[in-house]
């Protein structure tokens, strides 16, 4: 009994294939010409809401409307960024799957041990900048950027920094206050920048070292105090106060500015050039859309629009900092040197 | 000024073409909610990738639509197949299932939708009028707090699912949890037990597990039912359904501000909502030990508690521009991108946008009731036919909403692994609600503890000087105390018997 | 309602076990990891891993009441002849082995419409749901409808 019904099953399979496969090959045959002819997937590997998962949708948009298909942004949060990394280094390369990314995080997965792929073998167009700054809640006993510093100094070791973790810009900002100030501080992480900024609010860590359009509602709203901003030149902030630059507190930070989370979309190296050469003048139209610029000024990113020629030694500038200042710090467990990016 | 803004709110959201879209956005939403695997969060970003063209009121209401829609949806398979459609319906299953065993199916869905519509609505209220002073409640938890919550949730959901055994059901949470210790930590971003595998690294992903734990075994078990048992369904009077729910309206009014707290506090949202609204009703009844054996105020308590939440997570997105669940952070970002600015400025930029809200919450809320009362008779019959047909379907539609998570195959045999687990769970009795949620809360768990002794330097002290965490430390104590009390007195009649 | 004990003996064991791999795993991961105890990503597990191997004994001396170790066996052994060997075991490990190919196998090779179309076909075949021609139209009109709703109405790339 259960023979005959084996045997049915497998001729009904075999029926069901048959009939199939015409249609498939058809399928196979018709594709493979003009690109793009299918829907784009934009993976960000952060939850939504968050400055990554903004500049993609940003240019999501008006990149749509350029290359008349659809472009979906899929959120892959995970392992700090990696995951959602990975994801798009493993998918086929055949222009359908980009990543977004903030390159402070992109550029440290080697060194961090979640990826073997450094940025160099990844085409990239970053888009927007925003820098780091230094906050306080507002009835934060700390004024002035040198009352902080001067506690820093009292008590090192005890003074608080929430981040959205190792590795993130805000880990990244501190460390660079720990090299050029010479201060030990405690660094606590939170698994974003919003839960790190909220506590910060809620009075459990000290200071953020988080980035500036996480907080600028928040300044206008006068909940919190930025101290410092980590960009050459000091930054107003439209219908709100004017954060001084880090330099003039601490001179020895002069050198690692401007400071920040650059985001960007980037495609494995290797795509073809007629489909690089769609995605180049795509990214330029969207760049310079009026809503893109709208969406910018709106949310208080700075537009730092850079191609996939100029974006390498930008990133590679970038990568060098990072690199080594998580490796220095003991955070990163693979040296920089094994994938040749040199210290500045 | 506020009777203006109101007043703008229902002529935008009567206008022909937003009640259109505020329909299809509901029936949508509850038809991802009840399909297993597509989650609330998955639905609301579905819906903000094709709502960014539409015009703005138009975009808010079918994202607040199939908000509302998801939440609710979860309920029908819950009930009709114990297989909650979301995580957030898991609780609703434990009553709504033997009450559909009992043939009383669609009387257990009205009861579940009424509930939705009530406690969404109820929040709603609230955000209305306490969205101010209610967010200040969002900073009052620091990490302490959020340990001792994830710690709470699961062990009361051990215990409500525990059939007799407590300690089986805590210790299925403590297996969900070390499941969740699986993947990078968020403290130092250490891979814990990936064994170099990438995918492993990024953690394990919640739908998957759910799909596994509670779908897998249901789809095994139709293989062997020897005829196909449909559900049948004894019909009911609309009339009776209302006076059941005006004899649990104090549950619901009590589940809803629970869930209104649950919601508004970050990262806990509408999973935690119904299982704490439903422990306070089983706490609070005469009779706790008709609770999982078809119990009604069991089922409207985790409805109302979990639909609550809604209103209670947008609460902080608005004033904080923090997201207090999962599907609110998606909800975040999509206002984000139509261009508002949830925050502190929000009610200096734009007042009328609470409002807006409230009013779009309030009509999902009635649209959703509607829709959900008519497409239940669909539902029970499409649900209702041969189990061996329907089974094999939802195995796709598992596979599915497994993949869709990341987009990653990995997933799908993520779900088949915890489908084997599942079902070896429930042949020793253990039961799968806490851990599900031992999962969804490790995470928080781990990391708060941990966050909270780096800041103390390793001391427990600050903890016991903070008021709701003595709350929580006198309840968690109590739970151990009488269950300990309990294997005293079960040993004693072991010896006299 | 049966009584469950022989199983609760098993999984005390089985999870004993599970408790004291995640101890040591956690030891290692304290060690590798380098940072005080209580910063260290193996404190939590280690704790879990504690308090699952003290449920566990609980669990193993609760189930060892009404008989101890002996009628535990007896039960094992019963449960073992007459569940174990039965007709729906085999069925059910057939229709999970479908499951498992279709999971692992089918929708690694063939895109995702066609290896499900195969999957639902062949598993109703085999549980006899219905009639096959009914069986192939369900399948047929199934999967349309899936794609339909997913693919050309959410714009949803699928596997």
């Amino acid at each position: 009994m259960i023979d005959r019904k084996l045997v049915r099953k497998i001729i009904m399979v075999g029926i069901i294939a048959l009939l199939i496969a015409p249609l498939s090959a058809f399928a196979a045959g018709s594709k493979e010409e003009a690109y793009p002819t299918r829907p784009i997937s934009v993976t960000v590997p952060y939850n939504p809401g968050g400055s990554t998962d903004l500049t993609a949708r940003a240019l999501a948009a008006p990149m749509s409307k350029a290359l008349g298909v659809n472009i979906t942004v899929n959120n892959t949060p995970g392992a700090g960024g990696a995951a959602g990394s990975n994801v798009v280094a493993n998918a086929p390369l055949d222009g359908y799957t980009l990543l977004a990314n903030g390159m402070l995080a992109f550029s440290s997965m080697p060194v961090l041990g979640t990826s073997t792929k450094t940025f160099r073998e990844w085409d990239i167009w970053l888009a927007t900048f925003t820098p780091n700054i230094i906050a306080v809640r507002a009835d934060s006993p700390y004024k002035t950027m040198n009352d902080l510093l001067a506690d820093l100094k009292a008590r090192p070791g005890s003074v608080t920094d929430g981040t959205a973790g190792p590795g993130s810009g805000g880990h990244i900002g501190a460390e660079v206050l720990r090299a050029a100030a010479k201060i030990e501080y405690k660094h606590v992480s939170y698994p974003g920048g919003a839960p790190a900024i909220l506590a910060m609010l809620a009075g459990e860590v000290d200071f953020t070292t988080q980035l500036l359009v996480e907080m600028e509602d928040m300044i206008k709203a006068g909940k919190i105090r930025a101290l410092a901003c980590y960009s050459k030149d000091d930054i107003q902030i439209a219908g709100g106060p004017l954060i001084p630059s880090i330099a003039k507190f601490v001179p020895a930070a002069a050198s690692y500015l401007p400071m920040g989370e650059t985001t960007g979309i980037a495609i494995p190296a290797g795509l073809s050039a007629d489909k690089l050469a769609k995605l180049d003048a795509a990214f330029d139209t969207a760049v310079k859309s009026q809503e893109f610029i709208d969406f910018c000024k709106s949310k208080g990113f700075i537009i730092n629009p850079m191609g996939r020629k100029a974006s390498q030694p930008y990133v590679e500038n970038l990568a060098s900092a990072v690199s080594w200042i998580l490796f220095d710090a003991g955070v990163a467990k693979v040296s920089p040197e094994q994938f040749s990016i040199k210290r500045k | 000024m506020a009777l203006q803004y109101l007043m703008e709110a229902v002529s935008s959201v009567t206008m022909p073409l937003n009640l259109l879209v505020l329909v299809l956005a509901t029936l949508a939403g509850l038809i991802m909610g009840m399909l297993p695997g597509l989650s609330a969060t998955m639905a609301i970003a579905l819906l903000t990738g094709l709502s960014y063209g539409f015009p703005k009121d138009a975009a808010l209401i079918s994202l607040i639509g199939v908000y509302v829609g998801s939440i609710s949806g979860g309920c029908q398979s819950a009930i009709l197949l114990n297989i909650p459609g979301t995580p957030a319906s898991a609780a609703t299953a434990l009553d709504g299932f033997p009450l559909a065993n009992r043939g009383d199916g669609g009387l257990a869905i009205f009861m579940a939708t009424t509930a939705s519509s009530l406690g969404t609505l109820i929040s709603v209220v609230c955000v209305l009028t306490l969205t101010p002073l209610l967010s200040s409640f969002a900073l009052e938890f620091i990490s302490w707090e959020f340990f001792l919550l994830a710690v709470f949730g699961t062990m009361i959901c051990g215990s409500l699912t525990s059939n007799g055994n407590v300690l089986k059901g805590w210790m299925a949470g403590l297996l969900g949890l070390i499941v969740s210790q699986i993947g990078m930590d968020s403290v130092n971003t250490y891979p814990r037990f990936s064994y170099g595998n990438v995918n492993l690294m990024s953690g394990i992903q919640l739908i998957p597990v759910m799909i596994g734990l509670f779908g897998f075994p249901e789809i095994i078990q139709a293989f062997t039912q020897l005829e196909s048992k449909v559900l049948k369904l004894s019909p009911f009077r609309i009339r009776d359904g209302f006076s059941r729910i005006g004899k649990n309206i104090v549950a619901i009014v009590r589940s809803s501000f629970i869930g209104v707290g649950v919601g508004i506090i970050p990262g806990v949202g509408e999973d935690v909502g119904g299982w704490l609204s439903y422990w306070a009703s089983k706490s609070a009844s005469k009779d706790p030990d008709s609770f999982g054996k078809g119990n009604e105020t069991g089922i409207v308590s985790a409805e109302a508690g979990n639909n609550a939440c809604i209103g209670g997570a947008i609460i902080p997105v608005m004033s904080l521009a923090v997201p207090g669940s999962a599907p609110a952070a998606v909800l975040l970002a999509a206002f984000l991108m139509h261009g508002y600015r949830p925050g502190p400025l929000l009610l200096v930029e734009s007042p009328q946008f609470v409002y807006q809200i409230g009013i779009y919450l309030m009509f999902a809320a009635v649209a959703m009731w509607l829709i959900a009362m008519g497409i239940s008779r669909f539902t029970v019959k499409i649900l209702g036919v041969n189990k061996k047909i329907l089974m094999p379907i939802i195995y796709v539609l598992c596979v599915i909403g497994a993949f869709l998570i990341n987009h990653n195959m990995f997933d799908v045999r993520i779900m088949f692994v915890f489908g084997l687990i599942g079902f070896l769970l429930r042949k020793i009795d253990f039961p799968s609600a806490p851990f599900l949620l031992g999962v969804i809360l490790g995470p928080m768990a781990d990391s708060n503890l941990r966050r909270a002794l780096i800041i103390s330097d390793g001391s427990l002290a600050p903890m016991f000087a903070r008021p709701i965490c003595i709350v929580f430390l006198i309840v968690i104590a109590f739970m151990i105390l009488s269950q300990a009390g309990l294997f005293k007195a079960l040993k004693k009649l072991g010896r006299k018997g | 309602m049966e009584s469950k004990k022989h199983f609760d003996f098993l999984a005390s064991f089985a999870l004993m076990i599970l408790g004291a791999y995640v101890i040591i795993a956690g030891y290692d991961i304290y060690r590798d990891a380098g940072e005080l105890f209580y910063v260290s990503p193996g404190f939590f597990p280690i704790t879990l891993g504690i308090l699952l191997l003290f449920c566990s004994l609980l669990l193993l001396v609760s189930s060892l009441k009404d008989g101890g170790l002996k009628s535990r066996s007896v039960e094992l052994r019963l449960w073992w002849n007459t569940s174990v060997r039965s007709r729906n075991t085999l069925i059910t490990l057939g229709g999970v082995l479908i499951m498992a190919v279709y999971t692992f196998l089918l929708l690694r090779l063939l895109p995702f419409w066609l290896a499900s179309l195969i999957f639902l076909a062949a598993i109703m075949l085999y549980l006899r749901s219905t009639k096959t021609l009914r069986i192939i139209i369900i399948s047929a009109l199934t999967m349309g409808a899936i794609v339909v709703f997913f693919q050309v109405g959410f714009g949803i790339p699928l596997p």
